[in-house]
This record gives structure tokens, sequence and C-alpha cells, in this order.
């Protein structure tokens, strides 16, 4: 009570006209503590939202008298989680071969999509790729909010390339990039052709020019005339011809544009790293430029990857790999890869272990594991929100909670990383878009 | 009489190494090390088999040990056994490699080159490193450079069983480990064949083509003839020539040898009579009836990949030898049949520790020996002979001078029980040392017999070895 009459007397003395404050757009969390994901825990805590943006966060904060207050506490609240790979829910085929072009919009229905599942594991944003196999398309980023009206965030995040097998991954590298040198070839050939019929077109103008003048002022308006139709020949824009589409990134690629998405690319063997690299430096534009360092790891309990760490964190790679324990079969080994790559020093980026509602749902619970065995806290928190949105390009939108940064929140019973805690209320720009009580 | 023959063969031999004896830097000589003349007892080849290329014996002296400021790059074994399969055994030997190459064999303890790699490995055995004829799993198939996963649990497995070189089918490929580079040696094929009873129209179509390819080549060589008198003499046509013909053609020009698989008698009497017929070389994969009739194997010139460990039940129904036996091996060698040893499962898995896989390649010849095979030749039928066999001896297979640096360092005799592989190298490079690698290190750790079990024993490394 105190605060709000402080608040009174604070706005009446600033002169502050009540209408602006007392306006029922602002949302006031009152969380038992505040993960900021920026370092920084705040117990109790208080978030102001204002137009679907965090504008102030803090504690005891001076709350307008008419704003909507969401009592949280005995619960934590923290920025929404961000899903930085999926294709739950998509319908058609699978894209195999040289596919850049192909995206997820032509593939869902969005009323028929289960976002509830997604908000349920408190994810607000998600990637999401057509289920594939070689370079199967690119990523498209969304709001899971059930009736959001905007859903796309971004539209060309990166390019996925899956390997399945090391022959066939030599295969698909050389025919993507041989395809795309010749569409390159193509274009240039098509600007030479183009540029020697302007040549051309010159020489018989000058040509025609000379003979006019030879003969003569007599003809001098047919002269004009022939200008004039000059003219309308005049110098126009060259036209590359159409690419193929599902080339185009890759055309980016070799030619180094600013735009080029990047690659990510998912293994299923530690080996199959060395074979991504002599499949990539065997295409001469790519030869010279660093390996690849963007990685999707299997969630899968066997497999040597602990050979491929010390390299992973040599590159700093970027890596989306599902918290696990792994296994080498029939050995007393057990070690924590995305433990060992946090701890490295890698961006380590935490996908669910199943691409399913249940797999979302089960994720916290396998990531406090990697706690256990040593990544921080901060990290494997990091490693569903800040971590993804930066990898994203959505760093300055949201994946933490700070002022001026969309207000895509989730409310817990706890801690993300202790057993057996439930997301409680999912926010997309402020709005409560799911929430348990009304399940 | 037999005996008398091979008597005098081992002693001739012995007086040919005595008399080519190298003089050892260091003075030491062969009489105080010892060094025992093992030249395998000389045995019928197939008419177009290469005779092996002869073991260059080893010249220390020729040859000057370069100081170590040139960027070559020495490895140097000291103090073990050497066992080189094809040039005698030296005890407290010295194994100089060179750019993942052997570059001396030397007979008695001398220092290596500056700044080389030593690895003091006194107490334990070198081999060169084992030839599995045939597996799966081991290496990738087709081209290993684009299809192996280089950190495979199963190739370091190999390498715990030895194993350093393998036929996958269609290419010799090494095992190395957490690379890609040098690991085929040369593509191989075998041409298949069936000339089973079971299948007359088979058997009938195959000897049709025999016939026809043989015209054809006749045919050819007397256009060879017509071509000297009359250079425009019209050569015969060869455009039919596909398919199950050219198979035919390859073998009956000695291209390739013929793989077939075949288990009791009748089977390898029908093949060899075909064999011997047409001439071509031919391999027999089991034969776990050879030992019935093994003249029939050497007189078609015919090499064996067997598994001393097979069963075959015999058929109590016949008037006749039937069925295994435990002396397939012996009998087979002692007929002068080349011997490849390979166990009845081609895989690789740690369960089958206990199991006939090849993580127990060693222990299947040391079966045979059991049967009455000498050790020599057990180790050779795990070593030079598939290398032999498979045309890859020039680079693999013994310890000689100019090979590859593929070996094996054992903490005892290879064919013992017991023994363990300490290290594998291939190419020169340490591959797998049994130390470091989680598979057998608990087991002896450093061939102590009398070590205590570890008291971690299970959950042993149960943590993250990615921490410490």
């Amino acid at each position: 009570m105190r605060i709000i009459q402080w608040t009174w007397i604070l706005a009446l003395l600033a002169g502050v006209s009540s209408d602006l404050l007392a306006g029922d757009r602002v949302t006031v969390i009152r969380a038992g503590s505040v993960i900021t994901g920026t370092g920084e825990t705040i117990s109790p805590g208080e978030v102001v939202i204002e137009d679907g943006k965090i504008t102030l966060i803090g504690n005891q904060l001076e709350i307008p008298d008419n704003a909507k207050i969401i009592e949280a506490r005995n619960q934590t609240l923290m920025a929404g989680l961000v899903l930085s790979r999926t294709s739950q829910g998509l319908i058609g085929g699978r894209v195999s071969g040289v596919g850049c072009d192909q995206t997820v919009l032509s593939r869902w229905v969005d009323g028929e999509m289960d976002w509830e599942s997604f908000l349920e594991a408190g994810f607000v944003a998600a990637a999401f790729v057509p289920a594939g196999t070689g370079f199967h398309g690119q990523a498209v980023i969304v709001h899971t909010a059930p009736e959001a009206e905007n859903r796309i965030l971004k539209e060309s995040v990166y390019l996925p390339l899956t390997v399945t097998g090391s022959t066939s991954l030599y295969r698909t590298v050389s025919q993507a990039f041989d395809g795309a040198r010749k569409e390159i070839e193509k274009v240039k050939k098509a600007r030479e052709e183009w540029d020697k019929k302007q040549e051309e077109a010159k020489k018989a103008a000058e040509e025609a020019k000379k003979k006019e003048a030879e003969k003569g002022d007599k003809d001098k308006a047919a002269a004009e005339k022939g200008d004039k139709s000059k003219k309308d020949e005049g110098p126009k824009e060259f036209k590359a011809p159409p690419m193929n589409p599902a080339l185009v990134p890759l055309v980016d690629i070799l030619e180094e544009k600013a735009s080029a998405m990047p690659l990510v690319i998912s293994i299923s063997s530690p080996g199959s790293m060395l074979h991504v690299d002599a499949a990539m430096s065997s295409v001469k534009e790519l030869e010279d430029r660093d390996p690849p360092s963007i990685f999707v790891l299997p969630g899968a309990r066997n497999g040597a990857f602990h050979e491929v760490v010390d390299e992973l964190i040599e590159r700093k790679a970027t890596v989306m790999i599902p918290p696990g324990m792994s296994v080498l079969p029939d050995t007393y080994y057990r070690y924590h890869v995305p433990a060992a790559l946090s701890r490295g020093g890698c961006s380590v980026i935490s996908l669910p272990r199943a691409d399913s509602a249940s797999g979302m749902r089960d994720l916290p619970g396998y990531l406090a594991e990697q706690v256990r065995y040593g990544m921080s806290e901060k990290d494997a928190i990091a490693s569903l929100t800040s971590a993804p949105a930066k990898f994203l390009g959505l760093g300055d939108q949201m994946g933490t909670i700070e002022e001026g940064k969309a207000a895509h929140l989730i409310l817990l019973n706890g801690s993300l990383l202790d057993p057996g805690v439930k997301v409680m209320k999912t926010m997309i720009s402020g709005e409560v878009v799911w929430d348990r009580e009304d399940r | 009489m037999l005996k008398k023959i091979r008597t005098i063969t081992a002693l001739l031999a012995f007086v040919i190494v005595f008399t080519d004896m190298p003089v050892i830097p260091g003075g030491y000589s062969l009489c105080e090390s010892i060094s025992e003349a093992q030249d395998p007892p000389r045995r019928r080849r197939g008419r177009r088999r290469q005779a092996p290329p002869p073991a260059p014996e080893p010249e220390p002296e020729k040859k000057e040990i370069v100081a170590a400021d040139s960027d070559d790059e020495y490895l140097v074994i000291r103090g073990a056994t050497l066992h080189t399969v094809t040039g005698g055994t030296h005890r407290n030997g010295t194994l100089i490699c060179k750019n993942g190459k052997i570059y001396q064999i030397v007979a008695g303890p001398v220092d290596g080159p500056e700044g080389a790699e030593v690895v003091d490995a006194t107490g334990h055995h070198v081999y060169p490193g084992l030839v599995a004829f045939r597996s799966s799993g081991l290496v990738g198939s087709g081209e290993a450079e684009k299809s192996q996963d280089p950190f495979d649990l199963d190739t370091t497995m190999g390498l715990a069983a030895g194993i350093t070189a393998t036929w996958n089918g269609s290419r010799v490929t090494k095992l190395v480990h957490g690379s890609l580079e040098d690991l085929t040696i040369r593509p191989k094929s075998f041409s298949s064949i069936n000339y089973s009873y079971r299948n007359p129209r088979g058997r009938s179509e195959l000897r049709r083509a025999m016939d026809r390819v043989q015209e054809h080549l006749r045919a050819l060589e007397r256009h060879a003839e017509e071509k000297k008198k009359d250079p425009e003499a019209k050569a015969p046509d060869d455009k039919w020539i596909k398919g199950i013909y050219a198979t035919v053609r390859s073998l009956l020009t000695g291209q390739s040898q013929a793989l077939v698989r075949a288990r009791s008698m009748a089977e390898i009497r029908e093949y060899s009579a075909l064999a011997r017929k047409y001439g071509f070389e031919i391999v027999f994969e089991g034969a776990e009836e050879g030992w019935i009739d093994p003249g029939v194997l050497s007189r078609t010139g015919a090499s064996a990949v067997i598994s001393p460990r097979a069963r075959v039940d015999a058929n109590e129904d016949l008037n006749r030898e039937s069925g295994s036996s435990i002396e397939n091996a012996r009998m087979l060698h002692d007929a002068g049949v080349p011997l490849v040893i390979i166990p009845q499962s081609t895989g690789i898995a740690l369960w089958g520790l206990a199991g006939r896989d090849l993580s127990h390649l060693p222990l299947e010849a040391a079966f045979a020996v059991r049967g009455g095979l000498p050790e020599q030749v057990a180790i050779e039928a795990i070593t030079i002979e598939p290398a032999r066999l498979l045309g890859v001896a020039d680079r693999v297979g013994s310890l000689e001078v100019g090979k590859d640096a593929d070996f094996i360092i054992t903490d005892g005799d290879l064919l013992s029980y017991m023994t363990l592989v300490r290290w594998a190298f291939v190419n020169g490079k340490i591959q797998y040392d049994k130390e470091e690698e989680g598979i057998l290190d608990h087991i002896r750790p450093d061939g102590d017999l009398d070590a205590p079990p570890p008291d971690d024993h299970w959950p042993r490394r149960l943590g993250d070895p990615l921490k410490g």
C-alpha cells in the first residue's frame, strides 16, 4: 500500500499526468525472483511491461494504481526459451539433396499446429526447418503464440546441412557447390554477351552516324528520327538470367555476400566432422576459408563425441546439442559433451532430446544433469535463452530480461534447473498466452 | 623321409642366414644376440603366384643415421624381441623407422638418431601388424577415405586385437584412428564364381563360358603370331565379353583369383578340378573338410582361408571321413597349401572378447597350433600370408626394411592366451595405447602379472573423463 501511496505522491510531485502512468497497457509482474539472464537475480523482483516491452526491472518499484498486476511471489520469472531448430508438426515430404529454397511456410497449417506444447515447455520462439537430409531448406523463426498476428519473426536465418552418411555427404556438397558455380558462370556469361551486344550496337550506331554525315545535311530530319530511335534502344539495365532458387543461398556463400546464411551442419558421428572438413575443402572456393564451426550434434547416448570436443573448442564452435550423458559402448566411459564444450568456451545451445512435446518438456531436467557435471548454471540457462537468441540474430529482442527487450517471459514454480520444475505462465509481448491455471 | 628333407631344409636355411650374417655396430653379432632363422618350409605355389620378394637382409652398417636436424621423423623401438616373420627373430633388437617406413632392423641394441621418438619396449615383443583377411565394421566400406568413421570404437578394438590392415571387400585398408589420410593400401577384388553341384544349370553355363573364353584367348595368341607375318590381320572380336565372360577372362588371364566358400571335400574337389582344367588361381574360404584330402588343394595350387575353431559335424551316414578336424590347418600346411587364418565372425565387438570374432585373431591362430600347426606358420597365417593373398605383401605383413612401419608391441608371445597388445603403430604413429584406451587398460596394467585389481573397478570412471 505504501508503495502505491508513494507513487501517487511522486507522480503528483513530478507533475506527470496520471493518465500516462495509469494506462491499462502497463503490466507489472511481481515474482519471487527474477533471473535476468545477465548474471543478476533479483528476489523478490518486479518487471514492468509497457507496450509489450520491458521498461523497468527492479525491486519495490513504483507501480501505477490501475496497472495490471500479475502476482507471482512464489514463482521465478525468466526470459522465454528459444528453440533453435525444430521440424515439429510439419506436413509434406522430407527434403533431400539440394533444396536451399525450401521453407516451412508451405509445410504447415497454422491453425493446426500444436503451439500449446511449445508454450507449455516455455518456448516463445522457434526456428523451423523442413525435415530432411542434405541441404534441406532454410530456417524461419516464428512466435509460438497460438494467435499471433505476426507469426514470422525472421526469415532466411540459416541453412541446415544434415549429414547422414559420409559418402553421400561428398556427393551432396559437390553437387550443391558445382551447381552454384554453374549459376554464377551462367550470369557471368549472360553479362558478357550483353556487354558484347551493347558494344556491337554502339558500333552499328556510330557507323550509321558516319553514313548520315556523308549524306550531308539533306536528311537532317531523318537523322533526327534515327537519333530518336537510338534513344529508344538506349542503355538498358542488364537483366541477369534467373538463378535456380534452390542454389541462390549457396551462390551467396561462394560469393561471400554479407547476406549469406551460415551453414548449420548436423552430424551423427564424430568422424563426420572430419568428412565435413574434407568435403568442404574439396570445393575450391571454400578451400582457404575457416572450417565450418556451427554443428548440431546428436543426442544419442552412444558415440565417441568426446574425440572431437577439443577440435570444436579450438574452433570456438557454436554447438546445438541435446543435453545428456554419453557412453562409449561396452566400456566404463561416461562423458558429458555439452558440459565439456561449455567449459571449453564453445557457445552451447540446448536442443530437446526428441523433437516433440515431451522432448521439449523434459529438456530442463536433462540440462540440470549437465550442470552437475560441470556446466555453469548461467551457461545452462543461457543455452536455452540468450545463446540461441544471439545465434539466431534476435539478441536485441529476447533472450534476457533487459529494459527495451520484448516481454517474452516465463514464470516457473522454481528455478529452471530444479527437479520437477514446471512452467506456470508463458508470455509473449507482455500477453499471457499460456497459463497452467487454465488447464 | 619327409622329416629328413625338412631337417635338411632347416639346416640349409640356417647356413644361408649364418653366412649372410650382418655385422652389427657396437660389437654385437648374431652369435651374441639370439637370432633364429625360421625360414618357412618350401611350399608349392600356384602357377601364377609371384614368388614373395626376397627378404632384404638387415644391413645396418651401410646406412648412416642422419642427424635429426632434417625434417625426417624417426621412431626407435628398443629392447624388444623383434619377430620379423620373414627374416628371423632378434632378441633385444632395435627397430628404427623413418617417416612411416621401416628404416633399419638391428639384431642388437643401438642408439637411434638424435631427436628420434624412442619407445622402450624392454620385455615386450614386436610383431608386424596383423592382417585380417576379411572384416566388417573395422574400416569404412569402399573407399575408406570417404566412408570411415575415424573415431569408431571398432577401429580401436581392431587395433587392440593387433590388426593394422584388413580387406573390406573392395580395398585393403589400414586401421587408423582419428585421421582420414593414408588409409587405403590398394584396391583388391576377387572373382566370385558359383560351381555348386546344387546348381547344375549354373555349372554348365560356367563351363561353357570357360570354354568360350579359353578359345578366345587361344585365338588371341594365334592372332599375335599372325600379326608378325601380316600386320593387318584382324583381331578376334571381344565385344561379347561381358558379365560372366568378363569374370572368366580375368580369371583365365590371371588378373584375378577366384574366391569361393567351400566347406565339404566334395565341393573342394569340384572347384579344384575346374581350376586345374582351365588353369586359374583359386582361394578356398572355409575348407573345413580340406584335411580329408589336402593333396587336392596343393595340386591345384589353391590357398585356404580357414577358421580353425569352426566346427562341422561329421555325417555318420557316410562310410568315409567327414566333418571338421582340429588338425585341418596342420594337414593343409603339410601338403603345402598356403594358409590364412581368420575367425568365423569377421566383425568385432567388446562383448566378443570371449567369442570367436576378430578381437581374437591371434587366438584363432593359436588354436591351429593346438592342432599341430608350427607356431611360425600360424603367425604367418595372420600376417604375411593374408598380405600376399591380398597383394599387399610389399607394404605390410612382415618387418622388413622399406615396408610400412605398421607393427604391434605385445606384452608376451603373440599366440599366448594372456598376451595383450600394448601399442599398435600404423605408418610409424601410435594408433593404440593400451594404457590410454578404456578397453583393456585395467587388465594387467603395464604387463604386471601380480597387479592388484583396481579399487575403482566398477563403476570406474563413471564420471567425466573430459573433466581432468
